[in-house]
Parts: structure tokens; C-alpha cells; sequence
């Protein structure tokens, strides 16, 4: 009886609490009405657009009453939340409007968050569509997945309308998150407002913008971080390049406004809306149909010609710089540096290199934040466990009883953690009492082959043999001191080792770049690109 | 008649690749950067001494080793962007503790790592061998380098010492592709030894 009463008075607190919050961020929402373009609306108040959307997925809704989750099999993202819906008011336009739902992601999704958005024309579903927010790696590594009024990164579109009235889908494939079809459009928003629109999602359209093949942000597309564009305008937009002549463009490359607001609550993850109104004129062409709107609910990608086809194109490829396109890279190291949970934990490392124990540190990014798991070496090892595609960092300490360098077993782990990881530029750090280094994913193709070649058994042996024999086994020989281990200058084996493994890294191949920082004499350190 | 024209075009290609292939001398392989389309060669015949059959005994500890020279191999059979050829020695070894097999390495075993192979010619009678041992699963932590250092009388049969210089040993473990760990626990075979060829 006593433990029944206090589980009712436990309730009853969780539901006034969850109320006064629930309240609490319907105010906040209201805030956003006085800058005149939100508001929040209750779902029953808008019958045709809930319809529209039950009508969307139809076999797969029970009760438009229910709190209608949609369930994962079907929409790959999350959970339409219901609770929070807000209509973007153009004041001098009152027949248009947009309906932007939260979209509550579900656990196995990390690293992005949706929206749903539903336009009107003067009561008429125009269209409806899902944006998939990918935030840029520096984003994650500065600020985790906390949208306070800012984002950086990709966004994806995806036409809702593919999926059809029987249920059946064609751009949602996959179901449980891991295919999501073809977007219909990919933009990217960096620092000072939006890019460059790619419509040919599998070829590079020469724009310099993202491309959707890019897994490992080679391009340096994603580039920037904390753009503030909340609340305010981030007007503009670069202007490198542009789509085909003749494509629809539907994210205009000027003259629009991104909203960036985040709702926290009881009960709930964070509801995260973001609202790209560009200028009436665009608006209006973008809701009332004419050769934008007309063509931009088309379901397959509109193919961009030159220079992806033709016999005519003739293509240079200039000598490699390996170091070219790096920025993005460095970026994301320095982020690293910056930021909690990473700062801590490296300093930690930092702090116990004069020991005698490895140790280790795994980043994992979940929809609460960052975890962190931390792994100490004994004289009996520890086996450091398989990646997963939440891990974002990983650091590891070669105490000073170790070669301040990575190890061949190490290059190995951090390919496998790349290909394993959701993030687009995984990190691996190895932090040592002289330096620091890491390796930046950079290359999905060259990892997998790296891996095929070298993953396991006979072969994976074969690689710490020759990385041992290039580098360690070849610099001591070539100092003279493979007898007695104890006559090598320190100083001049490791700047050996360090230009056998620059030597190697090189020519392997990996599909990983190289990347050291020395301490500088503030005490900082500075990252600078090896290979 | 098909089957030995294509036998017969392996063979011209092969040669005719092999022909193209700056050759070395073994002893200069460590000075080139690596990748280099060399083939390393053992033309002074420096590995030719080591070839045969070694052994161990004080009581306790019994190894027998046998060298054999493999000619030509790739440095780097893995990438074929690696065109890098040289002779090394490989090995097949028994190890025993108070007359308990430990080990039984062939040559033809059907995992057949290579855990002792070498073809670092420090002088005309010091070898440098890479060093490991083997395991339950095949994969280990821990490596070394041994140095071997021939020596002849001309009346007694000829010895090597062996000296083994155990490198630091990682203790974050990796597991490979198929979810196996590598063990680090210490090598076995005495790290100091003179064996007497067979």
C-alpha cells in the first residue's frame, strides 16, 4: 500500500512537472509570434494538413487521434511530435504558409535531426517534405547536438509525396534508418548563410557544394562553425557556383532567413525547428507553383550534364597535394581541442604520459550527448571494444616506455573505427609526452581497401611486419645501433621514425590523413597537415 | 597447345617485368624510400650460410629452427601499387619445455604466419630477424627484433648466437576483422641462446 501511494504522488509530480515545462516551451515558441513569423498551432486546428499527412501514410497510421507516431518502419528519422507545430506566417502573403513539425529521432539515429514541413497555398496542401539536418562535424565536436540558434552543416530533402497512397515508398527505403533514398536536393549552410545547391546527388556538378558520394567531407564542404543566424537573418549566400542551368533551385541562393530555435521539455528529447524563409517573391515562387514549384516536387533528381558526361570533357588532374583541402580537417581538430568532453579527457592523457600504462578514450555522440568510455591498459592489455557508428573520437596515450608514434595495430583500428563511425570526419588522436597526432578519415574507398587488404589474419600480420620493418626496424638499422638498442640517439630515431611513417603513410594509400600538432610556447598546441 | 602458349606468354611477361626491375644488393634495402621498384637481391649469398636446420638444447628449454630462403618474394603482397622484390629467410621451428611441445611451427602449417623471417644483413655474419611467437588464435601483441651472429672454426660445425630484444608492448588491444584479440602474454623461447647447425 505504501509503495503504491508513493508511486501515485511520484506520478502526479512527473505529470505537473512535465505540464509546467510543456507550458514553459509553448511560451517560448509564442516568443518567437512577437518577431511576427511563428506561431504555434495545435494539430486538431489543422485538419487538412494532418490529413494530408495521414493520407501520406495511410496504411500505416492507425488513428489519427493517437498521438500519431509513425512508427520507425515508417519514416527512417524519427517520430512526428505532434506537441510542436509551428506555422511560419508571411504577413504580407496570409494565404501561404509552412507547417513545421519536430521530428523526435529515433535512438539509432545520431548525428542528424528532421523536420517535416507541410506548405499551404490559400488552404490547399501545395506540398510536404522531410529536411534531414546534418550538422557539420565541427558543429558536433563545438557545440554536440545543441542548436542554440545556430547550424551548420547539410540538409537533405526529401519529398514526402514519394511515398505513396498504398504505403508503398520510393524515397524512404531501408526503413529503420539506414537508407533514406535519393534527396531531392542537398544544400549546404555555412558560416554567412546558404551555398550551393547540388542537384546531381552522385556527381560532382563542378559547384564546388557538397556532393552526396562525399561521405568523408573531402571537398571541405562543411566547413565553418557557430554561424549565429537565429532569430536574426543570415541573408545571402556564397556565390561559388550554382546549380544546371534550367534546375530548379529550391533552396534560392539569396535572400533568406534561417530560424534556428530548440525547444527543451519534460518527458522528451529536445524539439529542434529550422525555418530557411527566403524573400516574398522567392516564397511566393517557391508555394504557387510556376516552373520552381512545379518541378520541385519531382521525385528523381534532375541530371546535370557537363562536366559529369560527354566524350567532349576532358579532364586534368594536376599533381596531388596531399595536404590540399584540409582545412575542414584541422577544423574539426581544433574543435576538439576546444571543447568539453574532449579537452578534459585529453589533458588527463596529457597528464599521464610519464606513467606506465596505456590508456585509452572513446567518444561516443547519443541523442543525450556526448559519452565518454575510458580504458586503461595493464600489463594484461585491455581489448578496446569494436566501433559503433556513435563514435565520433577516439584518443589513445603511448605513455613514454612506448614509440611516441602510431602503431601499425593502431592505423588498422582507425580505419575500422572510420568505416564504422556516423560521422563524416571521424577522429582518431594519439596523444604522447612529445606531440600529439591524429588521423582524419578522408577516404571511404581507400578505407575499405586498406581493410580488405590488411584486416585480418595472415595479412594483418603482414602489415605490422612491414610497418615495423620500414619504420622502427629500418631507422635503428640505419643509425647502426640494431645490436644494442641503447646506443640510438633518441632524438635522431624518432625524427627518423617520424619521416619513415610520413614515407609510409604516403604510399599505403590508407585513406586517412595525417595530421600533427606540437606544443607551442603558450602552452597550445597547433595542428599542422603531414600527409 | 592453348594451355602451353599460355605458359609460355606468363612466362615472357614475367620475365620480361623482372628484367625491367633495377636489382640490389640486399644489404642496401633500408636506404631506399619505401615502394622503390627495386628488387633487393641476396647476390653476395649472405643468407645462403643460415639455410638449414638449428638447434637448442640445455635440458629444459629444446628449439630446433630451420632456415630456408625464399627468392624474389614482394615486399608487400598486399598492395599491388608496392612493386618492391626481395630474398628473405623464413622459418619452421619446434619449441619444447622439459620435453613438452610447445610449439610446432611448419613452414606448411595451415595458418601459416611467418612469425620469425628476416633479411636484415647488418655485416656479412649478423642477421636481424622480425620476432614473434605463436598463439591460440594465431594473433599476437608483443613483437621483437633477434639478432643472429654466425660463427665457424672450420672444425666444428658451425653456430649461431641468438639475442632477442623484445620491443614495447602495446596493452590497449585491437581486435581484427574476425573479433579475435591478440594476446600479449610473454614470449617463451629463451632469448639467449647458441644453436649448433645440424
Amino acid at each position: 500500500m505504501k509503495r503504491i501511494c508513493f508511486i501515485l504522488v511520484f506520478s502526479l509530480l512527473c505529470i505537473t512537472g512535465c505540464q509546467y515545462n510543456e507550458d514553459q516551451s509553448f511560451s517560448e515558441l509564442q516568443d518567437a509570434v512577437v518577431q511576427g513569423r511563428f506561431k504555434v498551432v495545435d494539430y486538431r486546428s489543422i485538419p487538412n494538413v494532418m490529413n494530408h499527412i495521414a493520407w501520406q501514410h495511410i496504411n500505416l497510421i492507425p488513428a489519427l487521434e493517437q498521438q500519431m507516431a509513425i512508427t520507425s518502419n515508417d519514416n527512417p528519422f524519427g517520430t512526428i511530435d505532434l506537441n510542436m507545430i509551428r506555422q511560419v506566417i508571411f504577413e504580407d502573403n496570409p494565404g501561404h504558409g509552412n507547417y513545421t513539425f519536430a521530428i523526435t529521432p529515433h535512438e539509432h539515429v545520431t548525428g542528424s535531426f528532421a523536420n517535416l514541413v507541410v506548405v499551404v497555398q490559400d488552404g490547399v496542401i501545395v506540398r510536404s517534405y522531410i529536411n534531414n539536418y546534418i550538422p557539420s562535424v565541427t558543429h558536433i565536436l563545438n557545440y554536440g547536438l545543441t542548436f542554440n540558434e545556430q547550424f551548420t552543416g547539410q540538409i537533405k530533402r526529401y519529398t514526402l509525396e514519394d511515398i505513396g497512397a498504398n504505403g508503398t515508398t520510393t524515397a524512404f527505403t531501408g526503413g529503420n534508418g539506414t537508407a533514406h533514398g535519393t534527396p531531392v536536393a542537398i544544400m549546404t549552410l555555412e558560416q554567412g548563410g546558404l551555398t550551393n545547391v547540388s542537384l546531381t546527388p552522385n556527381c560532382d556538378d563542378g559547384d564546388g557544394a557538397g556532393n552526396t558520394g562525399d561521405s568523408m567531407g573531402n571537398d571541405g564542404d562543411t566547413i565553418g562553425s557557430g554561424t549565429g543566424s537565429g532569430g536574426g537573418a543570415s541573408t545571402g549566400g556564397s556565390s561559388g557556383g550554382s546549380s544546371s542551368s534550367g534546375s530548379p533551385n529550391p533552396f534560392p541562393d539569396f535572400s533568406c532567413d534561417i530560424y534556428v530555435n530548440t525547444v527543451e521539455y519534460c518527458c522528451n528529447g529536445p524539439d529542434v525547428f529550422i525555418d530557411i524563409i527566403c524573400s516574398e517573391v522567392d516564397n511566393v515562387n517557391q508555394f504557387t507553383g510556376g516552373s520552381t514549384a512545379s518541378s520541385f516536387n519531382q521525385n528523381t533528381p534532375t541530371t546535370n550534364t557537363a562536366p559529369c558526361s560527354g566524350d567532349d570533357v576532358i579532364v586534368i588532374n594536376p599533381p596531388e597535394n596531399p595536404c590540399a583541402n584540409t582545412d575542414n580537417k584541422i577544423a574539426a581538430l581544433n574543435a576538439i581541442m576546444n571543447n568539453e568532453p574532449f579537452k578534459t579527457k585529453l589533458q588527463n592523457l596529457l597528464n599521464d604520459t610519464g606513467g606506465d600504462v596505456e590508456k585509452g578514450v572513446e567518444f561516443n555522440l547519443t541523442t543525450t550527448g556526448w559519452e565518454t568510455e575510458e580504458f586503461v591498459g595493464d600489463e594484461m592489455g585491455i581489448q578496446f571494444p569494436d566501433p559503433t557508428t556513435s563514435t565520433y573520437v577516439t584518443m589513445h596515450m603511448h605513455h613514454d616506455g612506448l614509440f611516441p608514434f602510431f602503431s601499425a595495430q593502431d592505423i588498422i583500428e582507425s580505419a575500422r573505427m572510420f568505416l564504422a563511425s556516423g560521422s563524416s570526419l571521424p577522429v582518431s588522436m594519439l596523444v604522447t609526452s612529445q606531440n600529439l597526432y591524429a588521423f582524419v578519415a578522408n577516404n571511404e574507398t581507400d578505407l575499405n581497401t586498406l581493410m580488405n587488404r590488411s584486416g585480418e589474419g595472415q595479412n594483418y600480420k603482414d602489415f605490422i611486419d612491414i610497418f615495423n620493418r620500414l619504420t622502427h626496424k629500418d631507422a635503428i638499422k640505419q643509425l647502426g645501433c640494431e645490436l644494442d638498442l641503447t646506443q640510438c640517439n633518441q632524438e635522431e630515431l624518432f625524427n627518423l621514425v617520424e619521416e619513415k611513417i610520413k614515407d609510409f603513410m604516403a604510399k599505403e594509400k590508407t585513406g586517412m590523413k595525417y595530421f600533427k600538432a606540437v606544443k607551442q610556447a603558450d602552452g597550445t598546441y597547433k595542428w599542422e597537415c603531414i600527409n | 597447345m592453348k594451355t602451353y602458349s599460355i605458359v609460355v606468354f606468363t612466362f615472357l611477361i614475367t620475365t620480361i617485368i623482372q628484367a625491367q626491375q633495377t636489382i640490389k644488393p640486399l644489404e642496401e634495402f633500408h636506404n631506399d624510400p619505401y615502394g622503390a621498384d627495386v628488387y633487393y637481391k641476396d647476390v653476395n649469398g649472405t643468407l645462403d650460410k643460415y639455410i638449414g636446420t638449428w638447434k637448442y638444447d640445455d635440458g629444459t628449454h629444446y628449439f630446433k629452427i630451420t632456415f630456408s630462403k625464399v627468392a624474389g618474394a614482394f615486399f608487400n603482397p598486399n598492395n599491388p601499387d608496392i612493386p618492391t622484390r626481395y630474398d628473405y629467410l623464413k622459418t619452421a621451428f619446434i619449441y619444447k619445455h622439459n620435453g613438452v611441445e610447445i610449439y610446432n611451427h611448419s613452414e606448411n602449417a595451415t595458418y601459416p604466419y611467418d612469425y620469425i623471417k628476416g633479411d636484415g644483413i647488418s655485416s656479412d655474419n649478423v642477421l636481424s630477424l622480425s620476432y614473434t611467437e605463436p598463439s591460440p588464435n594465431g594473433l599476437r601483441g608483443n613483437f621483437a627484433n633477434v639478432a643472429i651472429v654466425y660463427s665457424e672454426n672450420g672444425v666444428n660445425a658451425p653456430t649461431i648466437t641468438w639475442t632477442r630484444y623484445d620491443l614495447p608492448v602495446h596493452t590497449i588491444l585491437y581486435a581484427d576483422g574476425n573479433g579475435n584479440y591478440p594476446v600479449i602474454t610473454p614470449f617463451v623461447i629463451p632469448e639467449n641462446m647458441t644453436l649448433t647447425k645440424l
